[in-house]
């Protein structure tokens, strides 16, 4: 992969030149329903959102999010399927050109099946995938698959011994996804974050990504800004929770794709250049 | 090509879990591996099935049950003898010295209709652990009675209300509990499922039944059964009685689910007959599911049999045919609790009856020199109220 220049190399390349970092949004397909995919990804992009990773509806999930889960299980009532999803997927290719990334547990990926799943990645021209329920230990099949089409299977790492980090990034590409729970000390997790990421760094030349769930605003905006050793920030759970307050309040069929642009751009426009 | 070889079982099992579960499985590999070799921890993992359960459970010729069927000879593993009723504390009590010895002072786990947590509530109790049992919101109002007696034992109950609110979101719950308290708690799973070491865990803290049971049959007649049948639910009692058979190849091992209302309706957990390969709680496996790996809800009478996948090491003994897997319905089941109630003075429990329904099925079709081996996994007492209730029976 190293000599192509993907949609995801030359992001990070040109975060690198601006001296900034990448905000990732992050949403779960599916809700309020698949036709509204592209309206909503234009609305991130237009907040100034680098890249978006797009979420497959899973209903039995080992740690997303509580907004995830609803989202999910709306979408899921609402006629979800993986082959309709794929289908939407192609159309939002051709209306952004960002890097898009897929969130999508292994559990689905094995129902739908690895091959079909990777030629969905192929027609619809993702640019990452993330497997968040397939370590190490089980990721050389999908791996192999995904090395086919040079889509990367993007590393998640939590702290564990470096000798197991060190296996885990090389197994996969893209940038590496960190996931570290904030305590209840905010200001000292900024200190073990940027400590862990520095450490990561020194293995590899991949970016670096924090991938936790971000509920607060004002934490995840003072993360932003002090999170100097990580190259780009999940943005998920206060999007999700502004499309579903707007959707369940307003008429259906309304998307709130202007306050979608705002809570990005809260965001983009507060982030100030590293160091 | 298989791989992570060691956490499976042919294709089966492996750890399909978040990388933060990764490292609490690690370290409980690492853990069970050293203390399943440790003379000291085997000896007082014999010492408490001895003294405070009550083991060894008996081998018991069920003479009346076979008289009235006419063919094979039936024995009755009799693991409703067990303090708390089921084989289940077996297990519990193999994890929570474990957990002990891993110097863990809080205990978690999932529980269906509440036996696994009255067992997991039971051993906390006993060596002195803070315990919290995750239990689906609609459960705790239909289990009211367990919710009680793991209360009474000192446990705490949490109500889950994610997902659809029953047994697969409280097992999604504690596990994130368990990584999010990693440091000080232990995750003791109620059966031969979940990721890796957990399915193989259990089975060697549940194969004291068949050990038993083969020693026994071998001590009466001389011989090898010719048939082993255990009800499935997520297999722990099935392969505790199964494992130690498994080199006996003259033995035929029947693991009997749930069928339900009947396998051609929607209401049944009959994951063999009627489910396919995926991945649940962290394991491949077979299971029902939606063509997209949604996870679809099983039924069952048997509050214990209704779980949508099967323990790994089974769908593997399946798959090389060394095991077969049938299945009885509500009716059949219903029927055989109060079969063997009445010519044996035994109340087995729903789950039980599964397996004896099947034996019910097979006994007449065989000459009277054959042996069948059932394993009575449980008492009947839990669910006495519910069958009056069936039988349209009102307040009791
Ligand atoms: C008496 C009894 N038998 C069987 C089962 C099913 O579990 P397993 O298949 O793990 O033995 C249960 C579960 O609660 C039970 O209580």
């Amino acid at each position: 992969m190293e000599n192509k220049n993907t949609r995801l190399q030359k992001t990070f390349e040109e975060m690198q030149r601006e001296d900034r970092k990448a905000l990732i949004a992050y949403i779960t397909a599916g809700y309020p329903d698949l036709q509204s995919l592209s309206d909503i990804v234009q609305a991130l992009e237009k907040g100034g959102a680098d890249m978006v990773q797009v979420g497959i509806p899973f209903l039995d999930p080992v740690g997303d999010a509580p907004i995830v889960q609803v989202l999910s299980k709306r979408a899921v009532e609402n006629g979800f399927t993986v082959e309709k999803f794929f289908q939407a997927l192609k159309e939002l290719r051709m209306s952004t050109t960002l890097p898009l990334l897929l969130r999508a547990y292994y559990t689905t990926i094995f129902g739908y099946g690895e091959d079909r799943f990777v030629e969905g990645c192929k027609e619809a021209s993702i640019d990452g995938v993330v497997v968040p329920d397939l370590p190490l230990e089980e990721n050389g099949a999908l791996k192999s698959k995904l090395d086919t089409i040079d889509v990367p299977l993007i590393p998640i790492v939590v702290p564990a011994p470096m000798e197991r980090i060190k296996a885990i990034v090389e197994s996969g590409g893209g940038f590496v996804y960190l996931m570290m729970a904030p305590g209840e000390n905010q200001r000292a997790f900024v200190d073990q974050l940027n400590d862990f990421a520095n450490q990561i760094k020194q293995i590899t030349k991949l970016p670096v990504c924090l991938g936790i769930e971000l509920r607060e605003l004002a934490f995840a905006k003072q993360l932003i800004n002090n999170a100097d050793s990580v190259d780009g920030i999940l943005i998920g759970d206060v999007l999700m929770g502004t499309l579903q307050k707007a959707c369940d309040n307003k008429n259906p069929g309304q998307l709130p794709t202007e306050e979608l642009t705002q809570v990005v751009e809260y965001f983009s426009t507060s982030m100030v250049p590293r160091r | 090509m298989i791989t992570n070889e060691k956490a499976k079982f042919g294709e089966f099992g492996g750890q399909y879990v978040p990388e933060a579960v990764m490292q609490a499985l690690i370290e409980l590999e690492k853990e069970f591996n050293k203390a399943r070799n440790d003379q000291q921890f085997i000896e007082e993992y014999r010492y408490y099935l001895h003294d405070y359960d009550g083991r060894p459970t008996p081998l018991y010729y069920a003479e009346n049950l076979t008289k009235q069927l006419g063919g094979a000879k039936i024995y009755l593993k009799r693991e409703d003898l067990n303090h708390t009723g089921a084989h289940k504390i077996n297990n519990t009590l193999g994890q929570a010295l474990l957990a002990k010895r891993m110097g863990k002072k809080r205990i978690i786990a999932e529980t269906g209709a509440g036996q696994h947590g009255v067992a997991t509530a039971t051993v906390a109790a006993l060596f002195g652990m803070e315990c919290e049992i995750f239990m689906g919101a609609e459960d705790v109002q239909r289990q009211r009675l367990n919710v009680f007696r793991m209360e009474l034992l000192g446990a705490k109950v949490r109500s889950v209300t994610s997902g659809s609110s029953t047994l697969k979101d409280a097992v999604n719950e504690a596990i994130k509990d368990w990584v999010e308290h990693i440091d000080n708690t232990f995750y003791l799973i109620g059966s031969a499922v979940g990721p890796h070491p957990y399915p193989l865990m259990v089975r060697e803290f549940q194969k004291i039944i068949g050990e038993e049971a083969r020693e026994q049959i071998l001590q009466k007649e001389g011989r090898l059964p010719d048939y082993v049948l255990a009800c499935v639910g997520g297999g722990s009692n099935a392969i505790g009685i199964f494992y130690p058979f498994v080199k006996d190849t003259q033995v035929q091992l029947i693991g009997v689910e749930a069928a339900g209302k009947g396998l051609d309706t929607n209401l049944h957990a009959a994951t063999f007959n009627r489910g396919t390969v995926g991945i649940i709680h962290g394991m491949k496996t077979y299971l029902l599911q939606s063509p997209d790996g949604e996870i679809t809800e099983p039924y069952s009478v048997a509050a214990g049999l209704d779980y949508p996948g099967v323990g790994p090491e089974h769908s593997y003994l399946k798959d090389i045919g060394r095991a077969k897997y049938e299945s009885a319905t509500d009716e059949e089941a219903l029927a055989a609790f109060e079969l063997l109630s009445r010519v044996e003075g035994i109340i087995p429990a729903l789950e039980s009856s599964h397996a004896l329904a099947y034996a019910v099925k097979l006994a007449p079709k065989l000459g009277k020199d054959k042996i069948i081996v059932v394993n009575l996994s449980g008492r009947g007492d839990k669910d006495v109220q519910q069958v009056a209730k069936m039988k349209g029976i009102e307040e009791i």
